[in-house]
């Protein structure tokens, strides 16, 4: 009978020696009992430190105070918290370092009493790990937040290159646009520059030929009443000096033509509206015409007018029709034909003066109504090249238009279209 | 005889009054109002000296000193333009066609009849000089001629160019 039961002894003590857990067993109060050698270990403790000792030495003060409670809570309730169950918890050592266990309690009830047996598992080893798997976690976690960070800021930095690569090229664009604008003002002005080296040229050869011209008149005829200088050769003289008159005349057209150009081009011919009778001028301008007619020139006077009156300027209308009779005198032959005709339709009266004359070559005309123009087949005529220009001006001061169709050595046909009203209607 | 002088001007004025100044002078004077005119009244007469005008409807003054000049009978005559056109330019192309003088507007009458007299008696000297006979006269127009067609000569004569290569 003894030798099983002595078995059995030895057989749990070397369990209970040799177990790598910590096993401690104390009674109702707390007192240790019996500790294992790996509680020595753990704890740090001798076996004699420890037994007799409340087990509270083992725990970190804020548990220490109050596990006699929890022993007798349990004892008088039966409510376990930590038997059966297994709990971790936090250990002291004898040199006051703390550690993690897990603590699996059970009750023992032994014929007269009850102990309690805990088993230490040290958590170290796994709590450790634990925290360098959360390090390693939380350090990845880092790393990524950095590499997300770093490729956030290079990709903010390519957006932010991508902006100012547009910002260059809408830069660029904009310079762009604006050195052709400036190209553009620059051939503006250069066409302007040319035109207005044209113009002078054109005055130049205008002016030297229409003053030389008279001039040679007046000077010759000067000459030559000086040599008659006998009483009776007074018709002689009085011949030279109507020609003088005449050149100065002609002289003063000129500059008239020039200052009334002049007054046009800044504004400065007054307008003086009123209630004309159209049949009335025109039947004297047509009179006057008369005289001026080259040999065996016809004139053909045709009204087909019912209503006479205009709201216009009766100095300019005047002037617009002498001036277009007499060129399309002057640039006719001897025999020519004028045809003169007035109509009137829907509020516009037309007047159309057409010859059978020399014509304006095709490529002449577009330049027909600038200043100091001569087409081509008219430069050795005499002429200032302001007539038309200044008529266009008057027409368009009585908001009417001129056109004309022209064919070289056939004819030409002026048209000259006024509203009835001229001081204020436009069409 | 009396020397002829041709006037061709196109404005009635001035060529009257230059009509009456010649003839006051002395001179025998015949007008024209335009080139083609001109041409034709040249032509007829043949004048001891021509004064024309530049500008002019129908042909130019320049037109009628080429075709004159290239016409045996009035090559010689002493041709005198007499116009409005007084810039440098006008006066050199006047001058490199051949003309004799050039005079501009407005003029003084003193000057032109000057100028009138010296160009005839240049062209006096000239003619003197191949003599009044009949042979002389021959002999200028032979000159003239053969002056002529040397002209031509030049004028359809084709400029080869050689290369270096070209064996000549």
């Amino acid at each position: 009978m003894l030798k099983p039961y002595h078995d059995a002894v030895i057989r749990l003590q070397s369990i209970f020696d040799s177990a790598v857990d910590g096993i401690i067993i104390i009674n109702t109060r707390g007192i240790i009992e019996e500790v294992n050698p790996a509680t020595q270990k753990l704890f740090g403790y001798n076996e004699d430190e420890m037994i007799g000792n409340n087990v509270n030495m083992l725990m970190p003060h804020q548990f220490a105070v109050k596990h006699d409670e929890y022993i007798d809570n349990y004892l008088s309730s039966r409510n376990a918290k930590i038997i059966g169950i297994g709990r971790e918890v936090t250990g002291r050592k004898k040199d006051g370092s703390e550690f993690p266990f897990w603590l699996a309690v059970s009750e023992v009830k032994l014929a007269d009493r009850s102990i309690f047996t805990g088993f230490v598992h040290d958590l170290s080893e796994i709590k450790h790990a634990e925290t360098r798997l959360m390090t390693l976690n939380e350090e990845l976690e880092k790393k990524v937040i950095e590499r997300t960070y770093e490729l956030e800021n290079a990709v903010n930095q390519l957006l932010s290159l991508n902006k100012q690569l547009e910002d260059e090229i809408s830069n660029k664009i904009r310079i762009q646009k604006q050195l052709k604008e400036r190209e553009a003002d620059l051939e503006l002005g250069l066409a302007k520059e040319r035109e207005l080296g044209e113009l002078k040229s054109r005055f130049v050869s205008m002016a030297s030929h229409e003053f030389r011209t008279p001039l040679s008149t007046i000077l010759s005829s000067v000459s030559l009443i000086a040599r008659y200088t006998e009483g009776e050769q007074q018709p002689n003289r009085d011949k030279h000096i109507d020609k003088i008159k005449a050149s100065v005349v002609h002289l003063t057209g000129i500059l008239n033509d020039f200052l009334s150009m002049n007054k046009l081009e800044e504004g400065k011919v007054d307008t003086h509206f009123e209630t004309v009778d159209v049949i009335d001028i025109w039947n004297n301008v047509i009179d006057e015409m008369y005289t001026i007619l080259k040999a065996d020139q016809k004139l053909i006077n045709t009204i087909n007018i019912e209503r006479a009156w205009i709201i216009s300027d009766k100095k300019i209308l005047k002037n617009i029709i002498i001036n277009l009779i007499s060129n399309a005198i002057k640039y006719s032959g001897e025999k020519g034909e004028i045809r003169c005709t007035l109509d009137y339709q829907d509020n516009i009266f037309t007047i159309s003066i057409k010859d059978n004359g020399m014509g304006i070559p095709k490529e002449d005309q577009k330049h027909l109504f600038q200043r100091f123009f001569r087409a081509s087949n008219a430069i050795n005529i005499e002429g200032t090249g302001l007539g038309l220009n200044i008529v266009k001006k008057y027409v368009e001061m009585l908001n009417g238009n001129i056109t004309f169709e022209s064919e070289h050595l056939v004819g030409t046909e002026f048209k000259v279209r006024l509203p009835t009203k001229s001081g204020n209607t436009t069409y | 005889m009396s020397t002829k002088i041709l006037v061709i001007e196109d404005n009635i004025d001035v060529r009257e009054n230059l009509e009456e100044l010649l003839q006051l002078s002395g001179y025998k004077v015949s007008t024209a109002e335009n080139g083609k005119d001109g041409i034709n009244k040249a032509l007829e007469v043949i004048p001891d000296l021509i004064l024309c005008d530049i500008m002019m409807p129908e042909l130019d003054g320049y037109g009628v000193l080429r075709i004159l000049s290239n016409n045996v009978t009035t090559m010689n005559i002493p041709f005198i333009f007499l116009t409005a056109k007084a810039e440098k330019d006008d006066f050199r192309k006047g001058m490199g066609l051949g003309a004799d003088d050039y005079i501009t507007k407005p003029f003084d009458d003193v000057d032109l009849l000057d100028t009138i007299e010296l160009r005839l008696k240049k062209s006096e000297r000239l003619k003197s000089s191949f003599g009044e006979t009949s042979q002389g006269l021959q002999r200028f127009f032979d000159e003239s001629k053969a002056q002529k067609e040397f002209e031509k000569l030049l004028e359809n004569r084709e400029i080869r160019r050689y290369s270096k290569k070209d064996n000549i």
